[in-house]
């Protein structure tokens, strides 16, 4: 069996074993858990040091060398995976973020053990299972796969005042999401199929998006069709990342869930969404997409201001911190409708550094929630005197959400902002510029408030993280964050190489000419009336001049 | 590697190794935490001297930038390095030569404070922070490290957590400093890409010395399109501007630097006056190629200067903690700095940048020891007559004001005449008002500084607490800042009086230079009726605070009562913080508010409807489905009726 497919399979064997053991054997079942993220996270970080040494091409040869193995062939579906620069990043991410939550589960869940850890590495299983598939039928079976136990984690083991209301919220509102995108999904399965049978009248249907993504490059998917289909898969899955104004199961959902639950969900569940439209809707609808981009890159404004500007209303730090990521997420939303490899691969990289931010976050939180059972802002304060450790780590996560440069958010944003400028979203990037101002607003605000002021005694049976076991996934999330944040050209590069063949198709659509080998747009191409895979940017000694006659010739 | 570039990365990461591993390892050991702080900023220290020799050196062939790449994606490729030319090495120098002193007083002023590592960490990892702006070798860098300082500068600040003021005041630094990145960022993508759309990926860069190669081009091509997009260029330099506004406290964005004088004193020395604050005038300098061509950006700025120059000068008059006394001051000398840089001296505003980082950071370490001394009181109402108790304290202190108030010979004479000469000549729209501004700030000075010293220093003690001397590791110091603040002014003493003159001038003439078809830079000359009016100015403010403080021929009360809306006002600040706490409860906070409102009463309600349908929908559907048999039977007929319907229909 591959890596790749272990990287399913490793965590649903360990659910697996973990229903025979009995639920007294507590820490067996902890030990499974943490020993079966153990392995996942070896294997994510073996793929990124493949990626790293081999580039690219080391990634495409590797999935060339995996099989397709035929599950139901008669409709076509397959069990596919395949990896490149994109999967790369978000498989690291899911591994951290797994990892680091089953450690902290292992000593803040007292209750149900058993139950919850084979639903917790469910989960983690159909999180990697969207990250690896390369079949769409998996891919909408492995979210699934996910969402489900997140129902159940936030229902059994969330915060008891709203956990229903929320668990329910959360899970239709991603399953509706999700059918949406079936929706798109089943469009595009028919449509090629018709493909497939223009050249073989009994070609089998397929669920494979190679099949998918090479009817799209032949021109087969109508203008309207893609158009269509866009609006399906984009909305979907802009419901799971969450889209304003479809956000509204997200805060609540961090904010009920259990703290190993929220950093699941915000650490890697949100991501599936704009990984999906990655993934699915630009290759598959290139032109659906450039017809429907400017309209996300104003919607990813309300979600940037809009959420920021809640976040500054909440005293909840859970939902300030909710809402805080539905603001994040406008800033990928934005990298992905510039459809600048700059602006798409700091939207890849932002959710990365969003995801590792939020799980160190989201695990702090937790970490004093549990002694505290209060999260309401005004209740607290002063808790770096009873908890220096959090406190700091709260500090230092802090400054990584607001974007303070040495973390990897940083340039991740900033990359964001320099692909919609050169996207043309100027009035867009000004704004989102603007919103690290807000952010810092109300993050600061929290941070002060729970954490700094005067000492209050009925906190001061507080205990702080104490010894590795408690520290160090607090310990790793940080040091990830700063090594990415201080040194992000290595994972740039792997981010971009897988960033460009996603990018081109779209940027073909808008009329773009495409540099073949950096997959850099050059926009002042546009009206040369040169067209397909002309590399023009390497000669700017001419188009300084040139582009300015032009202009004067206006 | 060239040995200048590894100094260069040796002063860059030697405090931040301190940083790593004071909070990695040694938390918990007083001692040791501060020695591992000091001995990063003597390697920072050490190796900056060498780099000097060098760059300073008779033998001036060096390859001043080293770059690699610090993320490149397409055409856009943002490097990370260290440039060692004059400017930065020079400016390098105060920061870890100030700083240096700064750690050491530390070391006694902190003592038997909670979180002394964390104190030194914060301070090294300020150093890291601050060098890297200095070093930088290109916008994005810079950003990054401008940014850094203030993180560093926000936990400083909030250095005392369990006092809301402090915290208070260091989010106050964070976010204003905040606004100014703003514009920063703005400023820098739009230049950019400005110079993207007109000169191409291969000509755009980030990069300091490439950018400088654009503003000084003589291809005629180049210069057209620079020409026909002025406008643009302009705008993009004011925006980035913004950010040194902010940084170094400038009007309208100077409200949170008296606030940070919250932090520990020795904090407030070394980044609320000497290093971090003058990071906006350095950077100017730095970018001096691109303010230069426009005499909008340079009258924007010269008039920025003046005004903060004036308008903090004025609050200075009716503080009465010391520490607030010398943070208005800091203001007002900033904006000096800033005004020279509008006139088109920037070697003039790195020359009074220098002597000020030395007079200041001893005033501010000489006010600490005060505060110090007098068990941590800090209104001068509550000292007096501290110069037989504290003298040394009081000498280095005296030399600190005669340097700030511009007496000759010492530093803040030259460089402030320097100055003042350079506004007397200067171009920009307004400049003969501007230079009555200054020399009028020059009054100012002497005057408030006259109240500060004979309050503090003179009279009789008037609080309770009795008074003591400080210890050597906090005199020592003291000495060797008031040392630099005698000496420094013959770094750059005017041409004209000495055959050698001029030296920082000529020194950093590559760095600043403007391009060459500019014409309002600035050349330094001694212009002798400036240095006798700047010198009649500052002894008549001298002679003010002696008449009303000292001798008290003259009533302040009866003054104070003569003008007291202006009083008021200054009394108030001119209004600003209650204006920006305005925007903030009434502007700022009403949209979140609405926002809130929307998100809980208008979506939620709206997706709760929703759910709400459907749930009411089912349980209606559900009355249909109640066991009776043959409800299920008409119920299957009728859908079997619509069913045919619709396929005859349809066909």
């Amino acid at each position: 069996m591959d890596l790749l497919t272990l990287l399913v399979v490793v965590p649903l064997l360990a659910a697996g074993v973990l229903v025979f053991v009995p639920a007294k054997a507590e820490k067996a079942i902890r030990w499974t858990a943490i020993g079966a993220a153990t392995i996942t996270l070896g294997i994510g970080i073996w793929f990124f040091h493949l990626a790293l040494t081999g580039g690219e091409a080391a990634l495409t040869e590797y999935t060339a060398s995996l099989p397709r193995i035929p599950w139901v062939q008669s409709v076509g579906i397959t069990w596919a995976v395949g990896i490149d620069g994109m999967s790369v990043a978000m498989i690291l991410l899911n591994s951290l973020v797994l990892f680091t939550a089953c450690m902290v589960s292992a000593h803040a869940i007292q209750d149900r053990v058993k139950e919850y850890f084979i639903l917790f590495l469910a989960l983690g299983a159909g999180v990697y299972g969207v990250f690896i598939v390369k079949d769409m039928f998996f891919m909408y079976f492995a979210f699934e796969l996910a969402v489900v136990p997140m129902y159940l984690l936030i229902g059994c083991w969330g915060s008891p005042k709203d956990r229903e209301y929320a668990a329910m919220k959360l899970t239709l509102f991603l399953t509706a999401g999700a059918l949406v995108a079936l929706v798109g999904i089943l469009l595009l399965y028919f449509k090629t199929w018709d493909f497939l049978r223009l050249t073989d009248p009994n070609a089998m249907p397929s669920f494979h998006l190679d099949d998918v993504i090479a009817a799209a490059d032949s021109g087969y998917f109508s203008s309207a069709f893609q158009k269509k289909t866009f609006v399906f898969l984009f909305l979907g899955f802009g419901a799971i990342i969450p889209m304003w104004p479809l956000h509204t199961w997200s805060p609540i959902g961090h904010a009920a869930a259990p703290a190993a639950g929220s950093m699941m969900h915000a650490g890697v569940l949100m991501k599936l969404g704009s990984y999906a439209i990655l993934r699915v809707a630009f290759p598959a609808c290139p032109e659906g997409a450039a017809y429907w981009l400017p309209w996300v890159a104003t919607i990813a404004m309300a979600n940037i201001v809009y959420g920021g500007y809640v976040a500054m209303a909440q005293k909840d730090v859970k939902f300030v911190i909710g809402f805080s990521s539905s603001s994040h997420m406008g800033y990928t939303l934005l990298g992905i409708a510039s459809v600048t490899v700059m602006g798409v691969s700091g939207a890849v990289f932002l959710m990365f550094a969003h995801g590792v931010m939020t799980a160190l976050t989201f695990g702090l939180i937790g970490f004093f929630y549990d002694q505290t059972h209060d999260r309401y802002i005004p209740n607290l304060g002063g808790l770096a005197h009873q908890m220096p450790f959090v406190g700091t780590c709260f500090a230092l996560a802090t400054m990584a959400s607001a974007g303070v440069p040495g973390f990897a958010n940083f340039a991740s944003e900033l990359m964001v902002m320099l692909g919609a400028w050169e996207a043309g979203y100027k009035v867009q990037a000004v704004i989102a510029i603007f919103g690290v101002v807000i952010t810092a607003v109300y993050l600061l605000r929290a941070l002060a408030d729970v954490f700094f002021r005067a000492r209050k005694e009925r906190w001061d049976k507080l205990k702080d993280a104490r010894g590795p076991f408690q520290r160090s996934p607090f310990i790793l999330l940080i040091v990830v964050l700063l090594a990415f944040g201080m040194y992000p050209k290595p994972m740039i590069d792997i981010i971009k190489a897988g960033v460009e063949p996603i990018v081109r198709p779209v940027r073909r659509a808008q009329g773009h000419v495409v540099d073949r080998d950096t997959g850099a747009v050059d926009m002042r191409g546009v009206d040369s009336g040169l067209d397909g895979e002309i590399d023009t940017g390497n000669a700017p000694s001419e188009r300084g001049p040139r582009q300015q006659r032009r202009r004067e010739g206006r | 590697m060239e040995p200048l570039a590894l100094y260069g990365y040796i002063i860059l990461f030697a405090p931040l190794v301190a940083t790593a591993l004071i909070t990695c390892f040694t938390l918990k050991h007083k001692a040791v935490s501060s020695w591992i702080a000091i001995g990063g900023m003597l390697v920072a220290f050490g190796a900056n001297v060498l780099a000097a020799m060098q760059v300073f050196g008779a033998d001036a062939s060096f390859e001043p930038v080293h770059e690699i790449e610090w993320l490149s994606v397409g055409h856009v490729m943002i490097p990370f390095g260290v440039q060692m030319d004059a400017l930065s090495v020079m400016m390098s120098l105060i920061v870890t030569g100030v700083g240096l002193c700064i750690f050491v007083f530390s070391t006694g002023y902190m003592k038997g404070e909670d979180g002394w590592s964390r104190y030194f960490a914060c301070l090294s990892l300020f150093s890291f922070s601050m060098l890297g702006i200095v070093l930088s070798t290109n916008l994005i860098q810079t950003f990054i490290f401008w940014e850094l300082v203030g993180v560093s500068s926000y936990a400083l600040i909030g250095y005392y957590f369990h006092k809301d003021s402090a915290v208070d005041a260091g989010k106050k630094a964070f976010l204003t400093n905040r606004i100014g990145d703003f514009g920063m960022t703005w400023g820098i993508i739009l230049l950019f890409y400005t110079l993207v759309d007109t000169l191409g990926w291969e000509r755009a860069s980030f990069s300091y010395e490439k950018l400088k190669l654009l503003y000084h081009a003589s291809d005629p091509l180049i210069v057209q399109v620079m020409a026909d997009h002025s406008g643009t260029l302009a705008l993009a330099t004011l925006l980035i501007f913004t950010g040194a506004v902010a940084k170094s406290a400038q009007v309208p964005l100077h409200v949170w630097l008296p606030d940070a004088m919250e932090g520990p004193t020795p904090v407030s020395a070394l980044m609320h006056a000497a290093t971090m604050v003058a990071a906006g005038v350095f950077l100017v300098c730095r970018l001096f190629f691109m303010f230069a061509p426009y005499e909008i950006a340079l009258g924007v700025v010269a008039w920025m200067g003046g005004i903060t120059a004036l308008l903090a000068a004025g609050v200075a008059f009716v503080q009465h903690d010391i520490k607030k006394v010398l943070a208005y001051s800091t203001l007002s000398q900033l904006g000096y700095m800033v005004l020279a840089l509008g006139m088109g001296a920037p070697a003039a505003a790195m020359f009074h940048l220098t002597t000020h980082a030395f007079f200041k950071a001893l005033l501010f370490l000489g006010s600490g020891s005060v505060i110090y001394g007098c068990h941590h009181e800090q209104d001068m109402r509550k000292m007096g007559g501290l110069r037989k108790t504290m003298p040394v304290t009081f000498w280095t202190f005296m030399i600190g004001t005669a340097a700030l108030a511009g007496i000759a010979p010492f530093s803040g004479f030259w460089s402030k005449d320097a100055i003042l000469s350079a506004a007397s000549v200067g171009h920009v729209p307004g400049a003969p008002i501007l230079y009555g501004m200054g020399v009028l700030v020059a009054l100012m000075t002497a005057a408030y500084m006259g109240r500060c010293v004979i309050l503090t220093f003179f009279g009789e003690y008037r609080g309770h607490a009795k008074p003591h001397e400080s210890p050597v590791s906090m005199t020592g110091p003291l000495v060797v800042l008031a040392t630099a603040s005698v000496f420094a002014g013959v770094l750059s003493i005017p041409k004209g009086i000495s055959e050698h003159g001029g030296w920082l001038e000529h020194a950093l003439v590559g760095a600043t230079t403007a391009p060459v078809w500019f014409p309002g830079m600035h050349e330094e000359v001694f212009l002798p009726s400036v240095a006798i009016v700047g010198t009649v100015a500052a002894l008549f403010g001298l002679f003010l605070a002696y008449m009303f403080y000292a001798k008290k021929a003259w009533s302040i009360d009866s003054f104070v009562a003569a003008v007291k809306p202006l009083h008021t006002l200054l009394e108030k600040k001119y209004y600003f913080d209650e204006a920006y706490l305005w925007l903030v409860a009434n502007v700022q906070q009403t949209i979140a508010e609405t926002c809130g409102f929307i998100e809980v009463h208008v979506l939620r309600r709206i997706v709760d409807a929703v759910a709400g349908t459907t749930r009411w929908f089912g349980g209606q559907v559900r009355l249909l489905l109640d066991g009776h048999l043959h409800r299920y039977v008409t119920l299957a007929l009728f859908g079997a009726v619509v069913i045919i319907a619709a396929v005859l229909v349809g066909n």
